[in-house]
């Protein structure tokens, strides 16, 4: 099974995400206090096994992510994701250097959390806006582990949406937009990366033509 | 006796961060914190706050279904929906039930300026 777009469509795609990860931005630089510097949308075509294989080759080692599932103009994933042993760096940035050690370690998930929430709530929303079609996400939750655990996790909390007939579940074809973040003056890297399921994206599709008729109208 | 307001929102950091930024603003405020819709409900029971802000996003009952049962137990009361859904329709909601719209992180000064509001 094979969904293909259109160069006019991938352009659509990676100008949605560049809108929605410009204000998560935004709102994630004003959170710790610093400059965030983003790289241009990587987006790719591919099975589950490929966008793990890929995510893999990035970083090793520990993770620590924030996840959060989303339905409306499409049906997926969404996280957040950097490297594990620096968290608490981020954790310190956004709660303040006020805090003792021990208070600000107990505040680590919950912080997480509230950071995911706000960065990728604000990527979706800002995607939604955009398509004129309204999105839904659940609550955050933080995970920790190697990728292939974050990425049995990415499996598990995604909601399986209805599969054409025809399609084999096995061929379950991904979209993975994947940006790297980087504050300017800490060198603190990290991930946002959007998992779809192409098969059942028919919504996300004539939301993207709509999008084009309108340009080119 | 200072203002009092009521903060709602699951995530205890983001209710921490509100308290830091309201205090600076008033700080001879008093806060009533609730983690959720039921927690919220209770507070009002025993307190009678001037200004809400409310977080959208909750396990159970989200925001707007809060906003709309204060509105009608506080009719006085000023209410804020302070989230990262920064959706037009989220936003238009919040507009027709009278309530201020802050897009979290909330920055001091949109904080000042609902403040400020509540005294009219």
């Amino acid at each position: 099974m094979t969904v293909t777009l259109t160069p006019d469509q991938q352009d659509v795609v990676t100008e949605l995400m560049n809108l929605g990860v410009g204000r998560a931005a935004d709102a994630f630089s004003r959170l710790v206090g610093d400059e965030v510097l983003l790289s241009v949308p990587d987006v790719l075509f591919c099975s589950q096994e490929q966008a793990q294989t890929h995510l893999q080759a990035t970083d090793s080692g520990q993770m620590a992510g924030v996840m959060q599932t989303f339905s409306g103009f499409a049906t997926g994933t969404a996280a957040l994701i950097f490297p594990g042993p620096r968290s608490m760096e981020l954790v310190r940035l956004v709660v303040g250097d006020d805090l003792p050690a021990e208070d600000i370690s107990e505040l680590e998930q919950e912080t997480l959390a509230e950071l995911g929430n706000i960065i990728l709530n604000h990527c979706l929303a800002t995607i939604g806006n955009t398509l004129q079609a309204e999105v839904r996400a659940s609550l955050p939750e933080t995970y920790r582990g190697l990728w292939p655990e974050m990425f049995e996790a990415f499996h598990r909390i995604t909601p399986v949406p209805p599969v054409p007939a025809g399609a084999d579940q096995e061929d379950t074809l991904v979209m993975l937009v994947q940006i790297d973040f980087t504050l300017r003056s800490r060198n603190l890297r990290g991930y946002l990366a959007f998992l779809i399921d192409m098969n059942a994206a028919q919504i996300f599709l004539s939301l993207i033509d709509r999008y084009l008729e309108n340009l080119s109208g | 006796m200072g203002l009092c307001v009521l903060i709602v929102d699951d995530s205890r950091v983001a209710r921490m961060s509100l308290r830091r930024q309201l205090l600076e603003i008033e700080p001879d405020a008093s806060i009533v914190e609730a983690g959720s819709y039921d927690e919220a409900l209770t507070q009002i029971e025993t307190h009678t706050p001037a200004l809400a802000l409310i977080d959208f996003n909750m396990p159970g009952h989200d925001g707007l279904e809060l906003a709309r049962v204060l509105k009608d137990s506080l009719p006085a009361l000023r209410m804020a929906l302070v989230t990262a859904n920064i959706q037009d329709a989220v936003s238009r909601r919040a507009t027709d039930l009278g309530m201020a719209f802050i897009a979290k992180p909330a920055s001091v000064a949109q904080l000042q300026q609902f403040v400020t509001g509540a005294g009219q």
